[in-house]
C-alpha cells in the first residue's frame, strides 16, 4: 500500500505519526503579482509538509512501495543522489522509518540543505560542482552502490515511477478538487519530472485539453535547445532528461533566467506574503509568461516547491554564493537525445 | 480573511490569500520519544502556516480587529517589537494587507529571522542584547511610536488581548477536538503568554482538572525565582512578565536549560522526523519532565512553535555563533509583588 490522498479534514484527529501530515496542501490565488495578466494564477504551497517540500510525497511513496516489493528491508541503508529537497525528504522518511541514509550531492548546494539532512541523521557525500553537475553525483552513487549492492537500496527519484505515482494519486486530485475541475494549464519546472508528469497525467485523464508546460533555466536549456550550462536555480535543470519526465505529454517549454526567478521569488514575499525558494520564483515567472502568451487560459496552476527558509545564504537573500563549476564537456546522453528527437518538434517554446 | 470562519477542510477550495491558510495545524503523537513514559505526549505543529510559525494566527487577527475598530487605517505604518517569529508574521501580514511595517528587535537574534523580516519588505531596527533583552527593544519601540502617534499602529503582542483571544477561539478548540475531549495537561514556554493563556483558559473551561504549567529557561528563571539572565532559547524567556500572561491559571513552572532544549530538538528531528526550533525542544523537554513527575497524567499537550529552518546559524545546527551575551537583571516593583503572591502556590519542576 503506497501513499493515499489525505482527507482535507484529516487533522481533525491527532496523527499517530508525522507521515499523516503529508499532502493536502493549500492552493492560493496570486493577486498583485498576476494583476496585469488575464488568467488567474494559482500556486500550490508545498512547504505545508513535514520536511517542508514537495518531495515528502514521493519519498514516502517510493519507500512504502519498495518495502512492499521486498526491495527495501530492515537493516538496509537508503542511498540517494539529490540536489536538496529530495535529499531532505529522503533523510526525513528514512529517519522516521528507522533506516540509515546516505545522500550524495554536488558540494555547491546551499548550506541550509546540508544542515537539514544532517539534522535528520543522514550522512552526506559531496561531488564537484553545482546544480548542473548532478550527473557527477549520480556516478558517485553508482560507485558506492556497486561496492556493496546488498547493503543499499536506491530510491532513484529520476527514474522511479513511484515518484510520478505519488503526484498522480495525491497532488493532481488535490488541485482538481481545489479548482472544481477548472484547470486549463499546469506549468512547473522540471527537476525529476515527477510533479509535472504525475499531475499532468491525472488532469489530462479528466480533460485532454489541459496544457502542460515544463520550465527550464534559460542558462541550461536542455529541452528547448539541447544546451547546457551552469545556473542558479537549485532543484531544477539538472542537465539530462529524467526517465520520470514524460515528454510525450508536454505542450511546450517555458524558459526563465536565474535573475528572473530570484526577482519573482522576492516579489512573492513582498507582495503576496509567500516567502519561497528560487525554483518556486522560477515557476511563477514561467506561469506569468504563459499567461501573457495565452490570455485565453482561465486558470493556470504552478507549484511553490519549498520555503525561502532554505535559501538564506543565496541570492534570494542578497548573498552571492560562488560555486566552483568543473571545466568539462557536457554531452547530451543517448536517452535524452532520443527522447528529444522524438518529441521536441511538437513543442511550443516560450522564453 | 477572518481566520475564525475557517474549518478543518477549508483547504479543499482555493484560498484568496495565503492568510486563508492559517491554523488547523496537525497534532502529532510523539510515539518514540515518549516511549516508556506513562503519559502520551502530543505536539501541535505550527509550521504548517504561511510564514512558518504560531504567530501567523495572531497577526491576521490583531490587524483585522484593529481595522474594524478604526485604529488601523490605510497609510499607517505597523510598528512592532519582536524577538523573531512575531516580527516575521507581522511583516508578512502587513505586506499582504499593503501596510508599511517597522520591526524593532534585539540585535543578537538569528540572521535568518532578520532576513525573513526584510524579505517581506519590512524595515528592521535593532537594539542591544539578545532574547532576554526584549524589554530594551520594547522601550525603543515605545519611543518611536510616541514620536509620531498618528503615523504608527502598534499590535503590541505582549499586551494585546486579541492575541489571547485568537488562541482561545482557534488553537484551544482545535486541540480539544483533535484529542476527542481528553486532555489532562498543557505545557508551554512563555513568550507573550498568549498561547498558554488562550489555550489554557479554553481547555480549563472544558476540563476543570486540567493541569497548566509554564516553562522558562533554567538560566533565566524570572517567573519562578525573579532572576533574569541571558539564555539561548529564542522566542521565550524575554526578560519580562507579559501583561497578557494569566498567572492565576498556572499550576506550576518547569525550568529547562538551553542545553536540554537543544538536545531534545535534535532528538525530535532524528527520532520523530520533526525538525523543530529550540523553543519546541524546550517544550518537549518540559513535557517529558512533567511526565516523569506525573506518570499517571494521561494526555499531555505542548506546542512546536516553528521549524528548525530559522536556526541554521545557531547551536541547533552545531554553529556556535548567535549565542547571546549575559545581562543580569532582577524584577522589581509591582510585577514582583504579584509574582510573590502566586509563587507560593506553584509547583516548580526542574
Amino acid at each position: 500500500m503506497g501513499i493515499r490522498k489525505r482527507a482535507w479534514d484529516s487533522y481533525r484527529r491527532y496523527s499517530e505519526n508525522i507521515f499523516d501530515a503529508i499532502g493536502g496542501t493549500p492552493l492560493v490565488r496570486l493577486n498583485k503579482v498576476a494583476a496585469d495578466v488575464q488568467p488567474e494564477v494559482y500556486v500550490k504551497l508545498e512547504w505545508y509538509s513535514p520536511s517542508g517540500s514537495l518531495k515528502d510525497r514521493i519519498y514516502y511513496n517510493m519507500l512504502l512501495k519498495a518495502e512492499e516489493r521486498g526491495d527495501l528491508r530492515a537493516g538496509m541503508t537508503v542511498l540517494e543522489c539529490s540536489t536538496g529537497n529530495a535529499g531532505i525528504a529522503c533523510s526525513f522518511v528514512s529517519a522516521v522509518k528507522g533506516y540509515s541514509c546516505i545522500v550524495v550531492m554536488p558540494e555547491g548546494m546551499s548550506d541550509e540543505r546540508k544542515k537539514l539532512m544532517r539534522a535528520y541523521g543522514a550522512d552526506l557525500v559531496f561531488t564537484p560542482g553545482g546544480e548542473s553537475d548532478v550527473d557527477l553525483a549520480l556516478e558517485k552513487l553508482e560507485e558506492i552502490r556497486t561496492a556493496s549492492p546488498e547493503k543499499y537500496w536506491v530510491p532513484a527519484q529520476f527514474d522511479n515511477l513511484d515518484n510520478n505515482e505519488a503526484h498522480y494519486l495525491t497532488t493532481g486530485p488535490e488541485i482538481f478538487e481545489q479548482l472544481d475541475g477548472r484547470v486549463d494549464a499546469v506549468v512547473a519546472s522540471q527537476g525529476s519530472g515527477g510533479w509535472v508528469s504525475g499531475v499532468g497525467k491525472f488532469l489530462r485523464e479528466d480533460n485532454p485539453d489541459v496544457k502542460l508546460y515544463a520550465v527550464e533555466p534559460e542558462e541550461c536549456p536542455l529541452l528547448s535547445q539541447r544546451g547546457w550550462g551552469p545556473h542558479g536555480i537549485e532543484g531544477i535543470g539538472d542537465g539530462f532528461v529524467p526517465k520520470a519526465l514524460d515528454l510525450s505529454q508536454l505542450s511546450g517549454i517555458v524558459t526563465t533566467t536565474t535573475d528572473e526567478s530570484v526577482e519573482m521569488a522576492q516579489r512573492l514575499a513582498r507582495e503576496e506574503g509567500i516567502f519561497c525558494g528560487i525554483s518556486s520564483g522560477c515557476n511563477v515567472a514561467a506561469a506569468i509568461k504563459l499567461a501573457r502568451r495565452h490570455p485565453e487560459l482561465l486558470n493556470i496552476v504552478t507549484n511553490i516547491n519549498d520555503t525561502g527558509q532554505r535559501y538564506f545564504t543565496t541570492a534570494l537573500c542578497g548573498e552571492e554564493k560562488h560555486v566552483e563549476i568543473p571545466e568539462r564537456d557536457h554531452h547530451v546522453d543517448p536517452y535524452s537525445a532520443a527522447q528529444l528527437d522524438r518529441y521536441s518538434s511538437e513543442w511550443e517554446i516560450i522564453t | 480573511m477572518q481566520t475564525t470562519s475557517r474549518t478543518w477542510d477549508s483547504l479543499a477550495s482555493a484560498s484568496e490569500t495565503i492568510f486563508d491558510a492559517v491554523g488547523f495545524t496537525p497534532l502529532v503523537k510523539l510515539g518514540r520519544i515518549a516511549r516508556g513514559l506513562g503519559p502520551e505526549i502530543f505536539a501541535k505543529i505550527e509550521w504548517f502556516s504561511p510564514t512558518g510559525s504560531l504567530k501567523d494566527r495572531i497577526y491576521e487577527q490583531m490587524i483585522s480587529r484593529a481595522e474594524e475598530r478604526g485604529e488601523l487605517t490605510p497609510g499607517k505604518v505597523i510598528l512592532e517589537c519582536s524577538s523573531g517569529n512575531a516580527g516575521i508574521a507581522c511583516a508578512a501580514a502587513a505586506a499582504v494587507r499593503g501596510y508599511a511595517c517597522v520591526i524593532v528587535m534585539p540585535e543578537l537574534m538569528s540572521p535568518e529571522r532578520k532576513k525573513m523580516i526584510r524579505a517581506f519588505g519590512a524595515e528592521l531596527i535593532t537594539t542591544p542584547g539578545g532574547e532576554s533583552d526584549v524589554d530594551v527593544a520594547l522601550e525603543r519601540m515605545k519611543r518611536i511610536a510616541a514620536s509620531d502617534p498618528e503615523k504608527y499602529w502598534v499590535p503590541a503582542e505582549f499586551e494585546n488581548m486579541d492575541n489571547v483571544d485568537m488562541h482561545y477561539t482557534t488553537s484551544g478548540p482545535e486541540i480539544w477536538e483533535q484529542l476527542s475531549a481528553r486532555v489532562d495537561a498543557l505545557i508551554a514556554a512563555v513568550g507573550t503568554g498568549g498561547w498558554l493563556t488562550g489555550v489554557g483558559r479554553f481547555l480549563r473551561e472544558e476540563n476543570p482538572k486540567l493541569k497548566i504549567y509554564g516553562v522558562e529557561p533554567t538560566e533565566s528563571p524570572l517567573i519562578s525565582e525573579g532572576i533574569c539572565c541571558g539564555h539561548g532559547i529564542a522566542g521565550i524567556g524575554d526578560g519580562l512578565i507579559p501583561n497578557i500572561l494569566d498567572l492565576s491559571i498556572i499550576d506550576g513552572i518547569i525550568t529547562v536549560s538551553t542545553e536540554e532544549s537543544l538536545r531534545m530538538a535534535r532528538r525530535a528531528s532524528r527520532e520523530e522526523g520533526l525538525f523543530c526550533g529550540i523553543s519546541s525542544g524546550c517544550n518537549l523537554a518540559a513535557a517529558i519532565k512533567f511526565a516523569r513527575s506525573y506518570p499517571e497524567a494521561g494526555r499531555i499537550v505542548t506546542i512546536f512553535g516553528d521549524s528548525g529552518q530559522r536556526y541554521f546559524s545557531t547551536p541547533l545546527c552545531h554553529d556556535e555563533s548567535g549565542m547571546e551575551a549575559a545581562l543580569q537583571e532582577v524584577v522589581e516593583g509591582d510585577r514582583e509583588m504579584m509574582l510573590q503572591k502566586f509563587r507560593s502556590s506553584w509547583e516548580i519542576i526542574e
